[in-house]
């Protein structure tokens, strides 16, 4: 769920189980950052 | 901290009561921004094992991040290849500016004697060779904290001889005693944020702070120690037209500012203010062809950047390698 919020602002229009492992790490650095209840806004 | 919503108050490990992000909470009356975001608007691409070095470095020696305080969205970068903004005197501020997300509160003069020795002991670790420190703002100190503030600069001297430091402070009231003292621990950069254009200021920071003010610290600070370079940063996409902006770089020249750097304003939480407008690349580009034309040593322009971005890279006059294969790691 974290993963989509984070996966919105790249592109929003592709699934997120079409991510590449970069573009995982890049979710999975941003969950662990910023807390899914509580993303940046520029996240959503 | 999860469970604490933006906008509400709570209490910090330290016992301090804060506002959770710095703004009250709006009761709903969101603004929206201008408009979806654009394309280019995108988040870096980060190395996984770097950020999480990074991460127990700054937890392991109970350190603050503005990365984190004010949810950059350079994080993944910065902390992947190994660098981190840190921010001193605790994660309250005694202002409460509108676009930024650090917690607002009175720490009552609480300040940590440990911190110095554990910036040093982190930066040692993460092998900077660069290091950018920033802090909250602390007007319920006499001196603002630039004692303490000189106090992590040396022991950063003391620990990494070879480690150049950066200094981005608050505006100490306009106090040029605690201005001094910072600049007199020995910093290769100081810097001190205008942050957006003279009619927006009041709007944007906190009534404390001014922009009068902030050029004043600057240019005091370029009298009193020549060699050190000075910096500042201004958001865009606040409401500044392109007139105003020019002006404010005219202002910032003025002052005998030799760096500035240029970026997007992005909303932190919904409680802050919106976005007026997104800048485009090519904006970015003109903006910063206008500032090298005033005569600046450098200006760092293009939607990510933030005041500490890069830092280390400024002086390849190369826009911090924004747009480069090499830039890109």
């Amino acid at each position: 769920m974290t993963h989509r919020h984070h996966a919105q602002g790249r592109d929003a229009a592709r699934p997120a189980d079409d991510q590449t492992e970069e573009e995982d790490r890049v979710d999975q650095t941003l969950a662990e950052s910023f807390p899914a209840s509580d993303p940046p806004y520029w996240c959503l | 901290m999860a469970a604490i919503k933006s906008g509400e108050k709570y209490v910090t490990e330290d016992g301090v009561r804060a506002v959770r992000h710095g703004v009250k909470r709006n009761g709903g009356a969101t603004t929206p921004d201008v408009g979806p975001k654009p394309p280019w608007l995108r988040v870096r691409v980060p190395d996984g094992a770097g950020y999480r070095a990074v991460r127990e470095i700054v937890n392991t020696h109970r350190l603050h991040t503005v990365c984190q305080e004010s949810r950059c969205p350079n994080i993944a970068e910065c902390w992947g290849r190994g660098t981190a903004t840190l921010m001193l005197m605790g994660e309250v501020c005694t202002r409460a500016c509108r676009f930024c997300s650090v917690a607002t509160g009175n720490p009552r003069g609480r300040l940590d004697p440990g911190e110095p020795l554990r910036v040093a002991e982190a930066v040692a670790l993460m092998g900077l060779r660069y290091v950018v420190l920033t802090s909250v703002d602390r007007d319920d100190l006499p001196d603002g904290g630039a004692a303490h503030y000189a106090a992590c600069i040396r022991a950063i001297h003391a620990r990494c001889p070879s480690t150049a430091v950066e200094a981005l402070t608050p505006d100490f009231s306009g106090d040029t005693r605690a201005v001094a003292t910072v600049l007199d621990a020995g910093v290769q950069t100081y810097a001190q944020n205008l942050e957006t254009v003279e009619r927006l200021t009041h709007r944007v920071r906190d009534p404390r702070a001014g922009y009068r003010r902030t050029l004043e610290v600057l240019a005091f600070a370029k009298r009193h120690a020549p060699e050190t370079l000075t910096k500042t940063s201004l958001m865009l996409g606040l409401g500044e037209t392109d007139a105003e902006l020019e002006q404010t770089l005219r202002d910032v020249r003025a002052a005998g500012v030799d760096v500035v750097t240029l970026g997007q304003y992005l909303r932190p939480t919904a409680n802050h203010l919106p976005v007026a407008r997104y800048v485009t690349p090519a904006q970015f580009a003109a903006y910063r062809a206008l500032a090298l034309s005033l005569g600046f040593v450098e200006v760092v322009a293009g939607t990510l950047v933030r005041s500490s971005y890069r830092a280390e890279r400024v002086l390849d006059r190369n826009n911090a390698g924004l747009g480069t294969a090499a830039g890109s790691t």
